[in-house]
């Protein structure tokens, strides 16, 4: 690539409220090393009018994310190529142009209580050892650039029940660190944190190569399941109920998670899932079977 | 456009480290508070840039080190190599006490301070200089988010993304200000007992600069226009380590301080592939700088390198394993493919940090009733996070004082006088117009030209002219295309032409004026440092065009220079 050869940049423009979108397209002398993010700036060096939301330009404010030729960007970090189309980031709600609406997103993982809360002052240097700090240490790469989350499937929007990977970082952040004395189970527990499907799209987007999934959403649903309400314990109690009849045994599984005054109202659904024969108290599995199963648990959670 | 008014006793401009920490003092102190930041709270500014924590450590007793004043040795060579003796004394000496302070206090609110497997704090160097957090390159990002997360803790109300626009006065006394919050498209009138602004000490008026796009020096305007003093404006920092290419990473520091855990440092090549500089030259300096500066002026005089690359930064010497484990300058070279033990990246000059700044008294009181200053928008001539978070204590302390004398005034013409403006900008249909991004990168440009590095007395005037001009040819060409204010950066973009010009201006007002180099500051035509008739600080207050020039003498109670005049490239300062 030459030097001033001209690349192909499309942007996909639109006013606040509009109903629709344009796609406009400009040429950008290409410069040594370009970023996307260097494209843009080159335009509105030149006066064209286009929001895009951007700091520091070096991969530590997080706020130049977007989608860029389909795939959720870092637009500092990665270079332009020949023929770029950039768009706003998915699963957000876009204001102008580029620029997408965070404060939505903020206010509902600020519920989580993301920062550290201490039952004493510490002495300086307080005790610590960087092994007791390692999840905390990986998940304070985190930038928020909230690439995760618009990569993310399960992500329906702020209003939708599963908070995304980028909140349940920031929660992890803090709820990890050994120096938090908060117990943060009752916030886990309705974070909607179980919507995850742990399909690793999250890590595999994430610029900062956070190990989202093993260090923030796992931790965080374990959490989750040891709240005060007990709502959230259903997938370590079908986990469980897996393990030891080495397959989905229905009215063991019932009755362990609903509490005894979930039993008693929900005790039509338990005659009926007995009448419907959808369980039967007798069925065992065999030995090899139950062996085979537990094998791949301790197998997986190695 | 809608307006929304609000009442506070202590009301904080500025949302990185010098804002935050002033707003957490000040509501911990029992005041009722509001907090602005330009950018994402705690992602804007030189905050989230910087690199290290600063300050030195000992590495034996794992304990903050004290400024020594009576062996004079720590402390001169501070004064001398960070505040080149522009710094007062006194002032300097408390800001500095918060070296004990600061890393208790932080790890308190949560930041994690790097330690070994073993349990010991990483520093670098011999003497333990600048502790860690993370790595070394995103220090400042962590504390930010700290600060942010004790934002959050306590509840302190704040608007994002929204940019002072001006001090509301009252006679004499500054009692609020207007901000635009540019992303909802909202003016926010905020009649307030006590102002501190804490918008930094580094803007983007220059085309290379480690500034953030936000920093259109609106705090330097602020407190300018309210009649506070602007002193030391002049001195501007310039660095040689930031990465050439890609543009966007000229904000990318090549750190030169040792890498963590060795003493090992990052060594400068010119073009022939000599080495003409490294940090450990000047041990009791680091970061050093504006020796980096006159090291490579030297290379460019000898034309074996320009001050837009054509030089290098290596990273040879050091061990990739601390380079990996402890920094994050390798990740920049192993994105464009290089390798830090073989390769080299290209550096070019970049404007950084302005030393000076607002004027103030040692209780962070500007000479205007009402209105104080927090981190580094104050005229220090001394740097760092330890000291921001000393001047944002301070300035907490004496506002909320402040503000238990006072009275809430409200004066509401101040948002009238903003609506018009607005109304004008939004209105203007000139005929050859021109988008307010542009006129910003003009300045830019004109400013890399004629004030860079090399200035001398010709191309300051030039670049008089040159601003003067853009203020009256371009400025009413400036055609805002979207009357929608919901995300309007063409609105928010004119809106801050004005601060920038002003501010350079008076840069290039001040920077006429002195006529000697020293530290930070060079001119070619004066290319001494002369300490007979320049300990003194160049104070302008008044109007931009025509301003009141005041010379005041630093306060030298503990050291002085050794020499009465020196040769500026060859001398330590």
């Amino acid at each position: 690539m030459e030097k001033g050869e001209k690349y192909l940049v499309k942007v996909r423009l639109r006013e606040p409220n509009a109903a629709s979108s344009r796609v406009v397209a400009y040429e950008v002398p290409y410069q040594k090393d370009m970023r996307i993010i260097d494209a843009l700036n080159w335009l509105t060096g030149e006066g064209e009018s286009i929001a895009y939301r951007w700091f520091c330009s070096s991969k530590k404010c997080g706020s130049c994310a977007m989608r860029v030729n389909g795939v959720p960007k870092l637009t500092c970090w990665e270079k332009l190529e020949k023929d770029t189309l950039i768009e706003p980031l998915d699963n957000f709600e876009v204001t102008r142009d580029l620029v997408v609406e965070r404060e939505a997103y903020q206010a509902r993982y600020l519920t989580f209580k993301p920062y550290v809360e201490r039952n004493h002052t510490p002495a300086w240097p307080e005790p610590l050892k960087h092994t007791e700090m390692l999840s905390t240490y990986k998940l304070m790469d985190c930038i928020e650039c909230g690439i995760c989350t618009s990569g993310c499937p399960a992500y329906s929007g702020a209003g939708g029940p599963f908070p995304g990977p980028w909140a349940l970082v920031q929660a992890a952040k803090f709820a990890n660190d050994p120096r938090d004395e908060l117990d943060r189970s009752s916030e886990m527990e309705l974070s909607g944190a179980d919507y995850c499907m742990s399909c690793h799209r999250c890590e595999e987007l994430c610029p900062m190569e956070i190990p989202i999934v093993s260090e923030a959403i796992e931790p965080m649903r374990a959490l989750a399941a040891r709240g005060p309400k007990g709502t959230a314990n259903f997938p370590v109690l079908f986990a469980d109920n897996v393990r030891q009849n080495a397959f989905v045994k229905s009215s063991s599984l019932f009755l362990r998670s609903r509490g005894l005054a979930g039993i008693f109202k929900n005790l039509g659904m338990l005659v009926r899932m007995f009448t419907h024969k959808k369980t039967n108290l007798s069925v065992q599995s065999s030995a090899t079977a139950r062996n085979q199963v537990q094998a791949i648990f301790s197998a997986a959670e190695k | 456009m809608a307006i929304i008014t609000h009442e506070t006793e202590v009301l904080v401009i500025g949302g990185s480290a010098g804002g935050m920490y002033a707003a957490l003092n000040a509501h911990a102190m029992g005041a009722k508070v509001l907090l602005i930041s330009k950018a994402l709270l705690g992602r804007g500014g030189c905050s989230a840039t910087f690199g290290y924590i600063g300050g030195t450590h000992s590495k034996e007793k794992q304990i903050p080190q004290v400024i020594d004043l009576t062996d004079n040795k720590s402390f001169h060579d501070k004064i001398k190599y960070y505040g080149h003796y522009l710094a007062d004394q006194e002032f300097a000496e408390k800001a500095w006490s918060y070296n004990e302070t600061f890393y208790h206090r932080m790890e308190e609110m949560g930041l994690y301070i790097r330690r070994t497997d073993d349990g010991d704090v990483v520093t670098s160097g011999g003497f333990g200089y600048g502790p860690i957090s993370a790595k070394l390159g995103t220090s400042g990002k962590g504390i930010m988010d700290i600060f942010r997360s004790q934002i959050f803790r306590r509840q302190i109300p704040y608007l994002e993304e929204s940019s002072g626009v001006t001090l509301i006065r009252s006679g004499e006394r500054v009692t609020g200000a207007i901000v635009f919050d540019y992303m909802k498209g909202t003016l926010h009138e905020i009649h307030a007992k006590s102002v501190i602004l804490a918008c930094g000490h580094v803007n983007w008026l220059w085309d290379r600069g480690t500034a953030t796009r936000e920093q259109a020096g609106n705090g330097l305007a602020m407190a300018f226009h309210a009649g506070a003093e602007l002193a030391g404006i002049e001195q501007v920092w310039w660095h040689i380590a930031d990465v050439a290419n890609p543009k966007a990473w000229m904000r990318s520091h090549m750190y030169p301080n040792p890498i963590p855990m060795t003493s090992e440092v990052v060594e400068f090549y010119n073009s022939d592939g000599e080495m003409f500089f490294h940090g450990n030259m000047f041990r009791a300096a680091q970061p050093s700088y504006y020796l980096q500066c006159k090291a490579l002026t030297r290379q460019i005089k000898a034309g074996k390198a320009r001050p837009d690359g054509g030089y290098y930064a290596s990273f040879g010497k050091i061990d990739p394993y601390n380079i990996r484990e402890y920094s994050t300058v390798g990740r920049y070279m192993e994105k464009l493919g290089l390798d830090p033990k073989s390769d080299m990246i290209e550096c070019a000059m970049t404007s950084h940090q302005q030393r000076g700044g607002v004027a103030i008294d040692h209780g962070m009181a500007t000479r205007v009733e009402g209105l104080f200053i927090s981190g580094s928008l104050a005229a220090d001539f001394i740097t760092g996070i330890i000291t921001v978070a000393w001047e944002a204590e301070t300035a907490a302390r004496s506002a909320v004082n402040h503000a238990r004398k006072v009275t809430l005034f409200k004066n509401g013409s101040a948002i009238r006088e903003v609506e018009r403006r607005f109304s004008k900008l939004l209105e203007a249909a000139p005929r050859n117009p021109i988008g307010p991004s542009a006129v910003k990168e003009q300045l830019r440009q004109l400013m890399g030209r004629e004030m860079n590095y090399f200035k001398s007395g010709e191309s300051i005037e030039r670049a008089i002219e040159g601003l003067r001009e853009i203020r009256n040819t371009m400025l009413p060409r400036m055609q805002i295309s979207s009357k929608n204010l919901v995300s309007n950066y063409e609105l928010l973009d004119a809106v801050d032409i004005s601060d920038m010009l002003d501010v350079a201006e008076l840069i290039c007002i001040a920077s006429r004026n002195r006529t000697e180099s020293r530290g930070a500051f060079y001119r070619s035509d004066y290319p001494f440092v002369d300490n007979k008739n320049w300990l003194k600080n160049i104070h302008l207050s008044g109007n931009v065009s025509d301003p009141t020039i005041r010379l005041k003498d630093v306060n030298l109670k503990y050291v002085r220079p050794a020499d009465e005049r020196a040769d500026f490239l060859t001398t330590e300062y």
